[in-house]
C-alpha cells in the first residue's frame, strides 16, 4: 500500500491532515495497538468506533502526545512528525476534548479555556483580553450563550460544558479536533446541540475525530467511520457506503461480508 | 483587542457587587475585636507598644510561616515541615553568627539555602517516589527537629548580631517594627504570583484538577516540586525573622508556630478571596487570632486560651469554608 500513498502525500492536493501507518503500542506484555492505519481529512468528521478495549483511547492519547507509540509512522499534513508531549501536539494544531476530564469544575470558564496558554500583558495576566476572546469564540460557535464567562464550570449544564470544552479546543486556530465521547452524559436536546457543533467544526474546514459508542450519533454526523477491533483497524469506510448493522458487525467481529479483516486475521486477533 | 467589551470587565463587577460581605467579614470582625478589647482595657490594650510592637511586630513570623504553607496548599500539597524548617533556619543563623563569628548576612544566606534544600528533598520524595506529601513532610519535620537538637546541643543560642535584630524588631516604619513590613511585602509578592501570573494560575489547576492540568500539557511534577521549594524558602525566611525578633534561637519553640499557621491559612481562605488560599486573607487571620488571644490574656484568661483559640479556629475555618460555600469549597486533595 505504501507506494501510491507516498506519491500522493508529496503531491499535496489529497494529503490527509493526519495519517497513521502501522502504529504499535504495548503496555508491558499487553499489545494494545497492533499495526493501526488511520487517515483523517480536513473538513470531514471521522468517527473512531470500537468495543471497549479495542484501543481507541490509546490511539488518541498517542496522537495527542500523552503516550508515545512504540512503532509506526505519524504523518501530519503529509510530513512525518514527532509528538512526544501534549504541547507538541498543540503546536501542530491538534486539540483533544477529553471525556469528563476536559475542565476543572470549581474554576471559571475563562480560566479553563486559557489553561496552559495564558495571555499576558507585561508582567500580569491579561484577563480582559482572555475574557473577550473566550466570549467571542463561544459566540462564534453560535450556541445558546452562557450567562457569564466568569461563572464556575460547575454551574454549567452538561451541554454547556461540552460547548466550553470544544470552544477551548478551537480557540487556538486548531486544525484537528479530537472529541472523546462528547455526548456520553447528555440528554437528547443537548446531544443534538453538540452534534450540530461537531458538524460545524468540520464544515469550517477542521479535521474532526469523533470517538463514540453511540452509532446513532456516528451515522448522523460522521463522513467516514474507522472501526478498531482488538488493536487493529478493521476498516475505514465512508458512512454513506455502509449500513448500521455492518458497522455493528465490524465492531463485534472485525469483519462484515467482504469488508474488514480477513477471516484468518480476525481469528488470530482473537 | 478590538473585541474588548464596552462595559467594565465582569471580573471587576463581580468584585464590587458580589459577596462583599463575605470577603470583608473577617477584617470587620478583627476591627470589632480591637474595639471591644480597647474598650475593656484601654490602658494596656490600645497602647502602641501592645498594638504595634507586640501584635503587629512579633506576629510577622507567624504571617511568614502561613505564607510558606499557602504555596503548597494551592498546589494541593501539605508541608508539615515548615515549622521545623523555621527552627533550623533560626538555629543556623544563631550558630554561624554567634558561635562561629560568621557575618550575619552570610548566616542568613546559609539559612535560606538550607530551607531550599529541605524543599528540594521534600519535593523530590513527593514527586519522584510518588509519596503523599503529608507523610513525607511529617517524616522530614521530625528528622529536621532532630538535626536542630543535635547541632545546637539542645541549648538556646543568644546574642545574634544587632544588624538583624535592629532591622526586624527595633527599627520601625510608621511606628511598626520592620518585620511586619517584610511580611507584608512577601504577602504582596505572593498575591502577585498566585493571582496575576500564569504560574499562579497553573498552580491552582494543579491543586484543583490535577488530571486536567496534566492533559493540558502542564508539567505537573515540576510545579508541585517548585511549590515545595518555595515553601522551604519561605519557611527559612520566617526562621530568619524569628531569629531577628528574639535575638536568639532555641531548638524547640519554633514548632509552636505550626498549628497557628494552618489555622491562619484555612481561616484566611474564608476571607478576601473566599474559597481560595490567599496571602492577605492569611495576614488578616493571623492578626485576628493574635488580637483575640492577646486581648483575652490581658483580661486575665489563662494561657490555655491560646490552644483553644488556634485549634478551634482551624476546625471552624474548615467547617465554614465547606458548609457556607459548597461550590467554591477548598479541596483537600487534588481533584479528579
Amino acid at each position: 500500500m505504501s507506494e501510491p500513498d507516498a506519491s500522493a502525500a508529496t503531491a499535496g492536493g489529497d494529503t490527509p491532515l493526519l495519517e497513521l501507518r502501522g502504529i504499535h503500542k504495548s503496555f508491558g506484555a499487553v499489545e494494545v495497538l497492533r499495526g493501526v492505519d488511520l487517515k483523517v481529512r480536513s473538513g470531514r468528521v471521522t468517527a473512531l468506533v470500537g468495543d471497549n478495549g479495542a484501543g481507541k483511547s490509546t490511539l488518541i492519547k498517542g496522537v495527542a502526545g500523552i503516550h508515545n507509540f512504540d512503532a509506526g509512522e505519524y504523518l501530519y499534513e503529509g510530513v512525518p512528525v514527532e509528538v512526544h508531549d501534549p504541547k507538541a501536539a498543540n503546536a501542530l494544531g491538534i486539540e483533544v476534548v477529553y471525556q469528563d476530564l476536559a475542565l476543572c469544575n470549581n474554576l471559571d470558564v475563562v480560566h479553563n479555556m486559557f489553561l496552559g496558554r495564558e495571555v499576558m500583558k507585561g508582567i500580569t495576566l491579561n484577563e480582559d483580553v482572555m475574557e473577550a476572546r473566550a466570549r467571542k469564540t463561544l459566540d462564534g460557535l453560535a450556541v445558546r450563550t452562557l450567562r457569564s464567562v466568569r461563572q464556575p464550570v460547575a454551574s454549567l449544564s452538561g451541554g454547556q460544558r461540552q460547548t466550553v470544552a470544544i470552544a477551548r479546543a478551537v480557540l487556538w486556530n486548531s486544525k484537528l479536533v479530537i472529541l472523546d465521547e462528547p455526548t456520553a452524559a447528555l440528554g437528547v436536546a443537548q446531544t443534538e446541540q453538540v452534534l450540530r457543533l461537531v458538524r460545524q467544526l468540520a464544515d469550517n474546514g477542521l479535521g474532526v475525530i469523533l470517538i463514540s459508542h453511540n452509532l446513532g450519533d456516528v451515522m448522523q454526523v460522521a463522513d467516514d467511520i474507522a472501526v478498531l477491533y482488538l488493536g487493529q483497524l478493521a476498516a475505514q469506510v465512508d458512512t454513506k457506503d455502509v449500513q448500521r448493522n455492518q458497522v455493528v458487525e465490524l465492531i463485534t467481529a472485525g469483519r462484515s461480508g467482504d469488508i474488514g479483516l480477513s477471516p484468518a486475521m480476525a481469528e488470530v486477533a482473537l | 483587542m478590538s473585541t474588548a467589551p464596552a462595559q467594565a470587565p465582569s471580573r471587576v463587577r463581580s468584585w464590587l457587587s458580589r459577596d462583599m460581605a463575605e470577603r470583608l467579614a473577617l477584617p470587620v470582625v478583627w476591627i470589632a475585636t480591637i474595639v471591644v478589647f480597647g474598650f475593656l482595657r484601654p490602658d494596656t490594650f490600645l497602647t502602641t507598644d501592645n498594638m504595634f510592637v507586640n501584635i503587629l511586630g512579633t506576629q510577622a513570623v507567624q504571617v511568614m510561616l502561613a505564607l510558606a504553607l499557602i504555596v503548597p496548599l494551592v498546589a494541593g500539597e501539605y508541608d508539615i515541615s515548615v515549622a521545623a524548617n523555621l527552627s533550623l533556619s533560626a538555629m543556623i543563623v544563631a550558630l554561624l553568627n554567634v558561635d562561629h563569628g560568621v557575618s550575619i548576612w552570610i548566616a542568613i544566606l546559609a539559612a535560606l539555602a538550607a530551607g531550599a534544600v529541605i524543599g528540594i528533598v521534600n519535593g523530590g520524595l513527593i514527586v519522584l517516589l510518588g509519596i503523599d506529601s503529608f507523610i513525607v513532610t511529617l517524616g522530614t519535620s521530625t528528622f529536621i527537629a532532630g538535626v536542630v537538637l543535635w547541632i545546637s546541643d539542645s541549648r538556646t543560642v543568644g546574642g545574634i548580631s544587632g544588624d538583624l535584630v535592629n532591622n526586624v524588631i527595633i527599627n520601625k516604619l510608621l511606628g511598626i517594627p520592620l518585620g511586619f513590613w517584610y511580611a507584608l511585602v512577601f504577602s504582596a509578592i505572593l498575591l502577585y504570583v498566585l493571582e496575576f501570573t500564569a504560574l499562579g494560575r497553573r498552580l491552582l489547576f494543579v491543586g484543583r484538577g490535577r488530571s486536567v492540568a496534566r492533559l493540558s500539557g502542564l508539567h505537573v511534577g515540576r510545579l508541585r516540586w517548585g511549590a515545595m521549594v518555595a515553601s522551604g524558602l519561605l519557611a527559612a525566611a520566617a526562621g530568619v525573622i524569628y531569629a531577628g525578633t528574639t535575638g536568639s534561637a532555641d531548638p524547640t519553640s519554633g514548632l509552636n508556630f505550626l498549628l497557628p499557621a494552618f489555622s491562619a491559612a484555612f481561616l484566611g481562605a474564608t476571607t478576601i478571596q473566599p474559597g481560595r488560599f490567599n496571602p492577605f486573607g492569611a495576614v488578616v487571620a493571623v492578626y485576628f487570632l493574635a488580637t483575640g488571644i492577646t486581648g483575652l490574656q490581658q483580661l486575665g484568661v489563662d494561657t490555655f486560651i491560646q490552644q483553644l483559640f488556634y485549634g478551634g479556629a482551624l476546625v471552624l475555618a474548615v467547617a465554614l469554608s465547606q458548609l457556607a460555600r459548597k461550590r467554591n469549597a477548598i479541596q483537600f486533595t487534588p481533584g479528579e
